[in-house]
């Protein structure tokens, strides 16, 4: 080891680099040495006792680390925040922080029982994060870089490629970038490990009703500010989940009661905003694709003794999710059609200033019944645990407009294909044949129906061949399942687009694929999906992906 | 009302274990160690996990027991009994409490 970097840390620090192969004095130094000036007893290297060859990061930690003793303001409000958040969300959690000997910080957070369930540390100009969900600890550049690294290493403790699918991850999905707030991160970092510690998990947090003195006005305050950090799509859901509740308590006709959201500032301590708060946090923690129960991080679980139980659990915690993003969009855009000044402006979307009004006494039920529509049959729980996740979390995605579409009147739903329209320009979309058919199909109004890109459409489709359905862009169709249009054709289309609402349009050059959505979560071996494709002398063709008992009752199974 | 629902904590004492902390910590600078060096002792993978014990957070590990007795010159049945009277008391009572026995 010739390349040796050397740095001190004390005032009377000196640095060195040694580059050059002759400079033998310093082959044998480790950082260890250069810290603290202690030597190992044992004379064996500590795994933080490291030699390090020249490095520019290595460079730039050493200087920063030189410089900056114990956390700085913006880490310690980042961890202090991730405090709150978990109070918000009613885990009860101390935290406490240190620093060495030497003055390198650490900070803990504490269950119920006073037990460390993590902890954050750095030194040598690294940060760590130890927990009992992963046996060693991870590493990384920085706090959020630990979520990064936190997430991965999980997903490399997986014995095979299969298994790291049980780590659902959204950002990893190029069209999904997820962009989150250093502190949401960090919040859900924790709020992960913590859920998946079974033995925190299992020592419930306490409510503790106070007096009207004992009120900590700063938390309230602060609680805002907290929430805020949140991305919008999880502030979206945390909406939704309020408003629906309150909405189905008929707390809706009382809006001026004290307990309404809308009177005052987020009520910390109701079992509502926790309920919300620990969505919003699960949200992030799924989007950055930390697991949420110690069931996905286990290889076996997911594997060939995978319970029904343990699945059900995911599916649960992914179906109230999906219910509440959709809902979300529809119950924020409600709102701002009944508070027309408040157009465009995102504050509304926070969950401060709402209000729950008459006109959404619906959405409850609508969630309600999402939900209920949401839970698998259990043919579906025998599929490929991975494939069946990710098709839950495609959902989300794939639906949420399309349901927020559905769910406006018309000027709202224009400005909102108004949107789609400007994020599909780069799209070679063929509007001339669409424009075509649209004028065969009298009935239905192409331009409403949601489109997928051929990109998204091909990621399904791969996504599907693992549960072995049919994959129209990989397996072409057999020459039988192609035929003319006629009129059958034309009362299948209809029937598809006017009874089912999730469905979806691919727009190719001469093509036009229209896929039912939901028949990938409906189909089975019974009723597997079917594709089905029909010409048009001018060279058009119009292809549907969907459930073989629905192309059946047309009788268009070839 | 909901806005009179808070949270609160219901570790609200010092915990004992700032007491063993410091004993601890007394017993590695007694030994002239620093804390790198004592978690190097112990194959610890981070060191501030020791600055964290001494400050009386968290627990060392049953399994380690042993190794922290002797990295620190401690005779183990000792070392483990004062651990234990600090890590679960109302076992150590029924255990070792002098005053039960001279009563029987």
């Amino acid at each position: 080891m010739s390349d040796v970097i050397q740095f001190l840390l004390g005032s009377n620090a000196t640095s060195r680099i040694s580059l050059g192969s002759t400079d033998l004095a310093y082959a044998d130094i480790k950082m260890s040495d250069l810290y603290s000036g202690s030597q190992s007893q044992t004379g064996e290297r500590s795994p933080f006792e490291t030699v390090t060859p020249l490095d520019s990061k290595a460079v730039v930690r050493a200087i920063a680390t030189e410089v900056t003793q114990g956390w700085s303001n913006q880490e310690l409000s980042d961890l202090y925040r991730t405090h709150r958040l978990l109070a918000l969300a009613g885990i009860v959690t101390e935290i406490d922080r240190g620093m060495t000997d030497e003055g390198d910080p650490w900070f803990v957070f504490m269950d119920v029982r006073n037990e460390v369930f993590v902890h954050f540390g750095r030194f040598n100009g690294a940060y760590m994060v130890s927990c009992q969900a992963h046996e060693k600890p991870v590493w990384g550049d920085s706090l959020a870089d630990l979520v990064t690294k936190f997430s991965e290493a999980l997903q490399l403790s997986s014995d095979s490629g299969a298994d790291r699918h049980n780590v659902v991850s959204i950002a990893k999905r190029s069209k999904n970038t997820v962009l989150l707030h250093p502190g949401a991160a960090l919040a859900a970092l924790v709020w992960s490990i913590y859920l998946m510690s079974d033995e925190v998990a299992a020592a419930s947090p306490s409510l503790v009703p106070n007096s009207e003195d004992d009120v900590p006005q700063a938390h309230l305050l602060t609680a805002a500010a907290d929430v805020a950090v949140l991305p919008e799509s999880a502030q979206k859901t945390m909406i939704a989940t309020i408003k629906a509740v309150l909405t189905k308590q008929n707390l809706a006709d009382h809006s001026d009661r004290e307990a309404s959201l809308g009177s005052q500032p987020f009520s910390p301590a109701s079992g509502l905003s926790m309920k919300a708060v620990g969505l919003g946090l699960s949200l992030v923690a799924i989007s950055v694709g930390l697991p949420l129960t110690n069931v996905v991080s286990d290889n076996a679980s997911f594997g060939s003794d995978a319970t029904p139980a343990k699945l059900f659990q995911i599916d649960g915690l992914l179906s109230n999710i999906k219910a509440a993003v959709q809902l979300a969009e529809v119950a924020a855009m409600q709102f701002q059609g009944d508070h027309p000044e408040h157009q465009n402006t995102e504050k509304v979307l926070t969950p401060l200033v709402v209000t729950p009004t008459t006109s959404e006494t619906g959405v409850a039920d609508i969630i309600v019944d999402r939900i209920v529509q949401s839970v698998p049959s259990w043919h579906e729980i025998t599929m490929s645990q991975a494939s069946y996740v990710e098709r839950k979390i495609d959902n989300i995605d794939n639906t949420e407009k399309e349901t927020t579409a559905r769910s406006l009147n018309a000027e709202q739903a224009s400005e909102i294909r108004s949107v789609k329209n400007e994020e599909q320009k780069k799209e070679p979309v063929s509007d001339s044949f669409l424009q075509r058919f649209d004028d065969r199909l009298e009935s239905v109004v192409l331009t409403d129906i949601g489109r997928l890109t051929e990109y998204e459409f091909s990621q399904l489709v791969v996504i599907n061949e693992e549960t072995e359905l049919v994959g129209l862009l990989n397996d072409p169709l057999q020459s039988n399942q192609y035929a003319k249009f006629d009129d059958k054709a034309r009362e299948y289309l209809t029937y598809i687009l006017q009874n089912n609402e999730n469905v979806k349009m691919v727009a190719l050059q001469n093509e036009i694929i229209f896929i039912h959505i939901d028949a990938f979560n409906m189909a089975n071996i019974d009723d597997p999906i079917y594709a089905k494709s029909w010409y048009f002398d001018d060279g058009g063709v119009i292809s549907t992906v969907g459930l073989k008992s629905d192309i059946a009752m047309f009788d268009l199974v070839a | 009302m909901l806005d009179k629902i808070t949270l609160k904590s219901p570790i609200q004492e010092r915990d004992p274990r700032v007491d063993l902390g410091g004993w601890l910590k007394s017993l590695r600078e007694g030994r002239g160690m620093s804390q790198r060096q004592l978690a190097t002792h112990l194959s610890l993978d981070y060191y501030t996990f020791i600055s964290q014990l001494e400050n009386g957070r968290g627990k060392i590990p049953p399994s380690r027991y042993l190794d922290w007795a002797a990295a620190l010159k401690q005779e183990p049945r000792s070392f483990v009994k004062k651990l234990m009277s600090h890590y679960d008391p109302a076992t150590y009572d029924i255990l070792f409490d002098d005053r039960d026995v001279k009563e029987k």
